[in-house]
């Protein structure tokens, strides 16, 4: 058993624990009404500087519908020196739709603008705002003051670069999760139309064996879905050393599982079972199932077994592992 | 630790180190006094740059309302 891969998924989580603390620090919110063509000065604001600094001002403007406006921003220090001048063209339409007898209103927008920048030096700013131009849609100047709504947030962080920094770190971890729990030094699988199987191989060491039995039944010559209660399928596990000597029996009671499709029915049964070899050797094991199931009708005869053995598998969690003495031969 | 295992796990832990740190500090961020204009978003033109440390604002025609533009309404 390895437990710590299992919690590395607790490592894509850092850059969404950042993203989401970032959207708890607390902004500075500004609100400045605009008339056009008159400059309107906003109070000041601090920006931090430095390698953590890293400001993101926000203005957006609440248009009233179908209107477009002009704006320009200048961005001044402490000095009233402009350090930064944008324009930005903000629109907002809003409209009724119909089709096939449904109708409903629309509305588009493109309001805002987002500034992300990293002053010099931390210091005290302020943001000079005209409304160059506002017009209604069929090009008209309205005379409508704006409610500009600006933010000024210190510590931007970088969104997208975030998501994509907890993608990989997700699709990292589950590599290497799968190179820890779903890997073995060698895989043997063999199905038989047969009640019994066994396969001999090479095994032990570090990790565990572990043997997968799977079986399927059917009646021979009905489709009769099961009647009343099933009685559980016998499974008889054996494993044989180096010279066929019995290391170990284990004899298990499973409970089929039923299944039916367009009229067909069939049973399976399944059980994963984790051996202990302290050293590595040669071991036969074997799987025996019933092979007919009693049920008041036609008895369900055996279709196939599998038989699936993975050497050096490693689980997240305690599994109760049967140690195989190969000392007890030997002495 | 199996060595493919353990080098799995530091490039994990580095590319979530890397790309969170870069993300918080964000160097590439334009800085006040550096050539040129920071990223402009939709709509958003700059009205000059920095040239030598020094912002240098630059003309613009002001009467937009009689701007062509090149959308297909304005196709001759």
């Amino acid at each position: 058993m390895v437990r710590w891969p299992r919690w590395c998924w607790l490592v894509p989580l850092l850059p969404l624990l950042v993203l989401a603390l970032s959207a708890v620090v607390p902004s500075r919110r500004l609100a400045i009404l605009l008339r056009p063509e008159q400059p309107a000065i906003s109070e000041p604001f601090r920006l931090e500087g430095g390698p953590l600094g890293s400001p993101q001002i926000s203005l957006r403007a609440e248009l009233p519908a179908n209107s477009a406006l002009e704006l320009e921003a200048e961005l001044l220090d402490s000095q009233g020196a402009v350090v930064l001048a944008l324009t930005k063209q903000a629109w907002r339409e809003r409209g009724t739709w119909s089709e096939g007898g449904e109708s409903g209103t629309w509305e588009e927008r493109d309001d805002q603008a987002d500034l992300a920048l990293r002053p010099p030096r931390s210091g005290s700013y302020r943001l000079r705002l005209t409304l160059e131009e506002l017009l209604d849609s069929a090009g008209q100047p309205l005379q409508t003051p704006i409610l500009m709504q600006v933010e000024v947030r210190q510590h931007s962080v970088d969104a997208p670069l975030l998501w994509f920094t907890a993608a990989v770190g997700l699709v990292m971890v589950r590599i290497l999760q799968t190179s820890v729990y779903a890997n073995w030094r060698q895989r043997r699988v063999l199905r038989l139309e047969d009640s019994r199987v066994a396969i001999r191989l090479w095994a032990g060491g570090d990790g565990l064996l572990r043997a997968v039995v799977r079986a399927r039944y059917e009646r021979p010559s009905s489709d009769r879905p099961p009647t009343g209660a099933l009685p559980p399928v016998r499974l008889e596990l054996s494993v044989a050393g180096p010279r066929g000597q019995r290391l170990r029996k284990e004899v298990l009671k499973l409970a089929p599982a039923r299944h039916s499709s367009d009229g067909d029915h069939w049973l399976t049964v399944a059980q994963t079972v984790h051996l202990r070899l302290p050293e590595r050797e040669s071991v036969r094991v074997r799987a025996a199932l019933s092979e007919q199931l009693a049920d008041g009708g036609e008895p369900w005869a055996i279709e196939w077994i599998e038989l699936v053995l993975e050497d050096g598998v490693v689980t997240p969690e305690p599994v109760a592992a049967l140690p195989l003495d190969l000392d007890r031969d030997r002495a | 630790m199996p060595v493919e295992r353990a080098l799995i796990l530091a490039l994990t832990l580095t590319a979530v180190g890397v790309g969170t740190t870069a993300a918080i500090t964000r160097p590439l961020l334009f800085r006040l006094g550096q050539d040129g204009t920071p990223t402009a978003s939709s709509g958003v033109s700059y009205g000059g740059s920095y040239r030598s440390g020094r912002w240098v604002p630059h003309g613009r025609p002001r009467d937009w309302s009689r701007f062509q533009g090149r959308g297909p309404g304005s196709a001759k």
